[in-house]
C-alpha cells in the first residue's frame, strides 16, 4: 500500500462500510485520482455508520485508527543499522498483536523503512529485515502469518525530509498498515 | 710514460672501431615497426538492416510506459515508447585527396568492396603474434632504476680527445638534463589497464643545434602483448610526441660527442 | 697487455655503448588538440540543417566529448582559420604547431544525392605530420549526432589505445517532487545529455536500471502494484515482463556480460540472496545462501565470477564468488563498510561504494582485494556504473539534505564533472557502445 492509499482506508474504515474490502492486487493506481468521484455520505452524519453489531464492540473495528488507540503506535523505530526490537518497539508490537487476535478479520502489511544513509540495494534489504522482525514479533504473539505481508521501501519513503539524527532516527521504522478491516 | 700514452691512444682508436663496428651490427638487426601504419576499419559493424530513416524526436516530454498497476504477472501489452532505434551509421572510406566533394561523395560511394580487403589486410598485419611473441621476451618486471653508466663514460672518455674529458659526474648531470626536459613534455597514457610494467626505448639523434636529426627510431618495448597492440602503439607515440614537441634541447655543446645520439627508455611505473 | 685491454674494451663496449636515460616520470595534462570546423564545399540544406552549419556542430560535438573524457584540451576552434576541403587531406601544419596542438581532428560534411550524409574524419599528428586515421561515414541525416559521436571515438581509440566510449547511452532515474513523496521515472539519454526521453510515468516507483551488453534492453525494478520486483524492458518494442514469479521482493537485477542471465536479489524471510535468472528459459538458480545480506551481484566480464555484498562477516564487504555460487572470498577490509560493487568491464577493477566516517565515496579495487583507491570525496556519492570501455565511472551525488545528480569520474581520481539531466537524477548505468 502507498501512503496515498492510507487516508482513503481509514475513511472506508471509519464508515465501516463493506467498501474497504477492495483486494490490494487490484487497484490501479489511477483509482485513487478518481476516488474523489465517488459518491460518499457526508460525514458529519456519523448516525449512518452502521451499528458494529458483527464485532461486538464500540470500537470502530478494523481500522488503522483502531490499532493505533489499542497499541499506542503503528510506527516502531529502530537504531543505526539494524533491525533489533527495543523495550518500546516491542510494547508497541505487543499491543498491535493483541489487537489483531481480537480483530480476526484484519489483515495488515508491515512497511520496513531506512534512513538515508546506506545504498539503495542495501536499505532495501534492511527495510525488509525490519518489516520481518516485526512480523515475527507479532507471530509469536499468536498472528497469523498469513495474515501479515511486509514491503520493504528502503529508504525510499522517508517520514520526513531531512538530513539529521532527528530525521533518521524518525525514518528507521516499520509500519503497521491496516489492509483489510473487519 | 710515452708509452702508456701510445698505448692508450691505440686502445681509444681501436674503442672508437669497436663502438662504429657494434652500432654499426646493431643497426644492422632488423627493427620492429612500432606503429603499423593500420586503418582501423574493423572498429564499425555495417548493419544495413539497422537503417532507420525516421528522426528521434528531440522531446523532453514523458511517454507513460510505466508497467503500471497490472491485474496479473502476465506481460503487459504496451505501445512502444519513442525509444528511436539509434540511427545506423554507416562507415565509409574516404579518399585521400578531397578535391570537389561531388567527386568525393562519389568516390564513397563506389569504395565499398575495397574496404572489406583492407579490414583484412591490416587484420593479418595486425595479428602478428610473431611481434607480440618478441616483444614478450623482454623483461616487464625489470626494477627500475638508474642505469649505471660509468663503464660507457669510461670507455668513451678514453675515446675522445684529450683536453675534454669528461667524468661521470658530468655524464649524470647531462642525463639529468635531458631527463628535465623531455618529462615535462611526456603524457604517458596513465590509467590504461596496462600501463605498469610498459616501458618504450627510442633512438634520439640530434643535430648540434638540439634539434631531431632524424625521427625518434623504436628500439623496443616491454610489456606489449597481443591483446594490447593498440595501446601498446599508443604508448610509443606519446614517447615520440615528447621529443618532438621538447626539441630543440638544450644541451652543453662540448658534450655534443655524448647527445649526437643516445636512448631514451620511457618508463612510467613510478607514476600514478 | 695490449690484447687483454682490447678484449676487455670488446666486452664492455656493447653493452654500454650508448647514453640510455630513463624517463620516469611526465606530466599528466590532457593532451592539446585542434578540432577546426568541418568544411564543406558550398553548403547544402538537409532535413538536419545546412551542412555548413553540420560542419561547426559536428566539430563541436568531437570536441566536447574529447574534453569531456578528461584526457585531452581541445583548443578554441577560433584560434584557426576553418580548413577548406583541400586542407583536409593536407593540412597546414604550421597554424597548428604554433597554438600548441599536439593532434588535429579534422574532417568534411557533404550532403549526397540519395539523401544522406557523408561525414569523414582525419587525424593528424601536429608533429610528426603523419595521418593517424582516415575514416568516412554515411548516415541518414537522423544520424549526424552518431557520426561525430563515433568520429569522436575513433581518435580517443587511436591516441589512447583504449576502445572509445562516446557513442553510447545512459538510462537513470528521473528524480522530482518532495523526498517524502518522491516520483521516479526512467530516461533514457545520449551519453552527453542528447536525445533525453522518459520511459516510465512515474506512477510507479522505479529503482536501479541496468543495460543489457547485448540488446536493447533494459532491467530494473519497479514498485508497480506494490509488489517490487525486477522487470525487463524492451526500449526498441517497449514491450515489458516481470522477471520470475517470486513471492516476495526481487531487485539488484544486472545482466552477465552476454545478456543471457540476470542475476538479482531475491529476499525470503527477511533476508536477501542472490539468484541467477535464465532470461531464455525463465528458470532461476539460488547461487547464495544463509542468514545474511547478499545483494549487488555483478559479473566479471568472463561470466566465470561474480563480484557481490553480504553482511556475512557482519557488516556490508564485498565478496567474490564463482558463477555456481561456490568459493566465495571475501575482498574488501579495512575501515569502515563497502557496497554496491561492480566489476569494470575492462576486467581490472571493481568499482565501488566505500562507507566510512558518515561519507560514501566512490572507490576502485582489484578483483584479488589489493590497490582500494578513493576516487571521490563528497557527502553521499553511491552506485557507480563503468563506461563501456572501463574507464569513467558514472555515479549519482547526493548533497547533504538535498538534491541528486549525475556525475562521472576518471578511474585515475580525476575529472570529477556534472552529466547534466533536466531534473533530479540517480542511479545511473552506462549502455554498451552502440551498433
Amino acid at each position: 500500500m502507498t501512503q496515498k492509499t492510507l487516508p482513503i482506508l481509514m475513511l472506508a474504515g471509519a464508515l465501516a462500510v463493506s467498501a474497504c474490502a477492495s483486494k490490494k492486487e487490484v487497484l490501479p493506481a489511477e483509482a485513487w485520482q478518481a476516488a474523489p468521484a465517488q459518491p460518499q455520505p457526508p460525514i458529519d452524519q456519523p448516525g449512518t455508520v452502521p451499528a458494529p453489531e458483527a464485532v461486538g464492540s464500540s470500537a470502530l473495528p478494523g481500522s488503522q485508527a483502531a490499532l493505533v488507540a489499542a497499541a499506542g503506535a503503528d510506527t516502531v523505530y529502530f537504531p543505526f543499522d539494524s533491525y533489533a526490537l527495543d523495550e518500546a518497539a516491542r510494547t508497541i508490537l505487543g499491543g498491535q498483536a493483541e489487537w489483531l487476535v481480537r480483530n480476526g478479520n484484519v489483515r495488515v502489511t508491515i512497511e520496513g523503512h531506512t534512513d538515508e544513509r546506506g545504498t539503495r540495494e542495501y536499505n532495501l534489504a534492511l527495510g525488509e529485515r525490519r518489516a520481518n522482525a516485526a512480523k515475527n514479533f507479532l507471530a509469536a504473539q499468536g498472528v497469523d502469518t498469513g495474515r501479515i505481508s511486509i514491503l520493504s521501501f528502503g529508504s525510499e519513503r522517508p517520514a520526513v525530509d531531512g538530513s539529521n539524527e532527528d530525521a533518521w532516527a524518525r525514518n528507521r521504522r516499520a509500519v503497521t498498515i491496516v489492509v483489510t478491516g473487519g | 710514460m710515452t708509452e702508456r700514452n701510445a698505448l692508450l691512444t691505440a686502445g681509444g682508436l681501436h674503442l672508437a672501431l669497436l663502438l662504429l663496428l657494434s652500432l654499426g651490427l646493431t643497426r644492422a638487426v632488423p627493427r620492429m615497426e612500432a606503429s603499423p601504419d593500420v586503418t582501423p576499419v574493423e572498429f564499425l559493424d555495417v548493419g544495413a538492416e539497422a537503417v532507420v530513416t525516421r528522426p528521434p524526436e528531440p522531446s523532453l516530454v514523458a511517454a507513460p510506459r510505466d508497467p503500471g498497476p497490472l491485474l496479473s504477472s502476465e506481460a503487459p501489452e504496451i505501445a512502444p515508447p519513442d525509444v528511436p532505434t539509434p540511427a545506423a551509421v554507416e562507415p565509409d572510406p574516404v579518399p585521400d585527396d578531397l578535391s570537389p566533394q561531388d567527386a568525393i561523395a562519389e568516390e564513397v560511394r563506389r569504395a565499398p568492396p575495397a574496404k572489406k580487403a583492407a579490414t583484412t589486410s591490416a587484420k593479418e598485419r595486425f595479428d602478428s603474434g610473431a611481434l607480440a611473441a618478441l616483444i614478450d621476451k623482454s623483461l616487464p618486471n625489470a626494477p627500475v632504476k638508474p642505469r649505471d653508466t660509468s663503464a660507457f663514460a669510461k670507455s668513451i672518455e678514453q675515446a675522445i680527445p684529450r683536453g675534454a674529458r669528461v667524468g661521470p659526474r658530468q655524464i649524470a648531470t647531462l642525463e639529468q638534463a635531458i631527463r628535465a626536459q623531455i618529462a615535462p613534455c611526456w603524457n604517458p597514457p596513465i590509467g590504461g589497464a596496462d600501463v605498469q610494467g610498459m616501458t618504450a626505448v627510442l633512438k634520439i639523434r640530434l643535430n648540434r643545434d638540439g634539434g631531431v636529426a632524424a625521427p625518434p627510431e623504436f628500439v623496443s618495448q616491454t610489456g606489449a602483448t597481443a591483446g594490447n597492440q593498440a595501446y601498446a602503439r599508443a604508448f610509443v607515440e606519446t614517447a615520440r610526441r615528447a621529443v618532438l614537441r621538447c626539441a630543440p634541447l638544450q644541451l652543453p655543446d662540448d658534450m655534443f660527442a655524448y647527445w649526437r645520439e643516445f636512448e631514451l627508455n620511457f618508463d612510467p611505473r613510478l607514476m600514478t | 697487455m695490449m690484447l687483454r685491454l682490447l678484449l676487455l674494451l670488446w666486452m664492455a663496449a656493447p653493452a654500454a655503448a650508448q647514453l640510455r636515460v630513463d624517463i620516469t616520470s611526465g606530466t599528466e595534462a590532457p593532451m592539446p588538440i585542434a578540432v577546426p570546423t568541418f568544411p564543406t564545399g558550398a553548403g547544402a540544406a538537409t532535413p538536419a540543417g545546412n551542412t555548413l552549419e553540420l560542419g561547426r556542430q559536428v566539430a563541436s560535438i568531437i570536441s566536447a566529448n574529447l574534453a569531456g573524457s578528461g584526457l585531452f584540451k581541445p583548443i578554441n576552434a577560433e584560434a584557426f582559420p576553418a580548413p577548406g576541403m583541400a586542407e583536409v587531406g593536407q593540412p597546414q601544419f604550421g597554424a597548428f604547431r604554433t597554438a600548441a596542438a599536439q593532434a588535429l581532428v579534422t574532417g568534411f560534411v557533404t550532403a549526397n544525392a540519395d539523401g544522406t550524409l557523408t561525414i569523414g574524419c582525419y587525424l593528424y599528428d601536429v608533429f610528426s605530420e603523419e595521418q593517424l586515421l582516415r575514416q568516412g561515414f554515411t548516415v541518414t541525416p537522423a544520424g549526424w549526432r552518431r557520426a561525430a559521436h563515433k568520429c569522436a571515438d575513433l581518435v580517443y581509440s587511436r591516441l589512447t589505445g583504449e576502445t572509445g566510449y562516446f557513442d553510447s547511452r545512459i538510462v537513470y532515474v528521473a528524480e522530482t517532487g518532495p523526498r517524502t513523496k518522491r516520483v521516479k521515472r526512467l530516461a533514457v539519454m545520449d551519453q552527453d545529455g542528447a536525445n533525453h526521453r522518459f520511459l516510465t510515468s512515474g506512477a510507479s516507483l522505479v529503482l536501479m536500471p541496468r543495460f543489457s551488453p547485448v540488446s536493447e534492453t533494459l532491467t530494473y525494478m519497479s514498485f508497480a502494484n506494490n509488489r517490487p520486483r525486477v522487470w525487463l524492458y524492451n526500449i526498441g518494442t517497449g514491450s515489458q515482463q516481470a522477471v520470475g514469479d517470486f513471492e516476495s521482493m526481487s531487485f539488484a537485477g544486472r545482466f552477465s556480460p552476454d545478456g543471457r542471465t540476470l542475476l538479482m536479489s531475491v529476499t525470503r524471510a527477511g533476508n536477501a540472496d542472490i539468484y541467477a535468472y535464465d532470461v531464455g528459459s525463465r528458470r532461476s538458480t539460488r547461487l547464495t545462501n544463509g542468514n545474511s545480506i547478499d545483494t549487488s551481484p555483478s559479473f566479471s566480464p568472463d561470466g566465470r565470477r561474480i563480484v557481490f555484498e553480504s553482511d556475512r562477516g557482519g557488516s556490508q564487504q564485498l565478496y567474490v564468488m564463482n558463477d555456481d555460487g561456490s568459493g566465495a572470498q571475501r575482498i574488501s577490509f579495512g575501515e569502515g563498510r563497502a557496497g554496491s560493487p561492480v566489476w569494470s568491464p575492462r576486467g581490472d577493477l571493481i568499482a565501488f561504494t566505500r562507507i566510512q566516517g558518515g561519507k560514501f565515496r566512490i572507490a576502485v579495487i582489484r578483483p584479488d582485494g589489493t590497490g582500494e583507491r578513493l576516487l571521490t570525496d563528497s557527502w553521499q556519492d553511491e552506485g557507480p556504473s563503468w563506461s563501456p570501455n572501463g574507464r569513467v565511472i558514472l555515479f549519482s551525488r547526493t548533497e547533504r539534505g538535498g538534491r541528486s545528480s549525475l556525475r562521472s569520474i576518471d578511474l585515475t581520481g580525476r575529472n570529477d564533472r556534472r552529466i547534466p539531466t533536466p531534473v533530479e537524477a540517480s542511479d545511473p548505468a552506462w549502455g554498451p557502445l552502440l551498433r
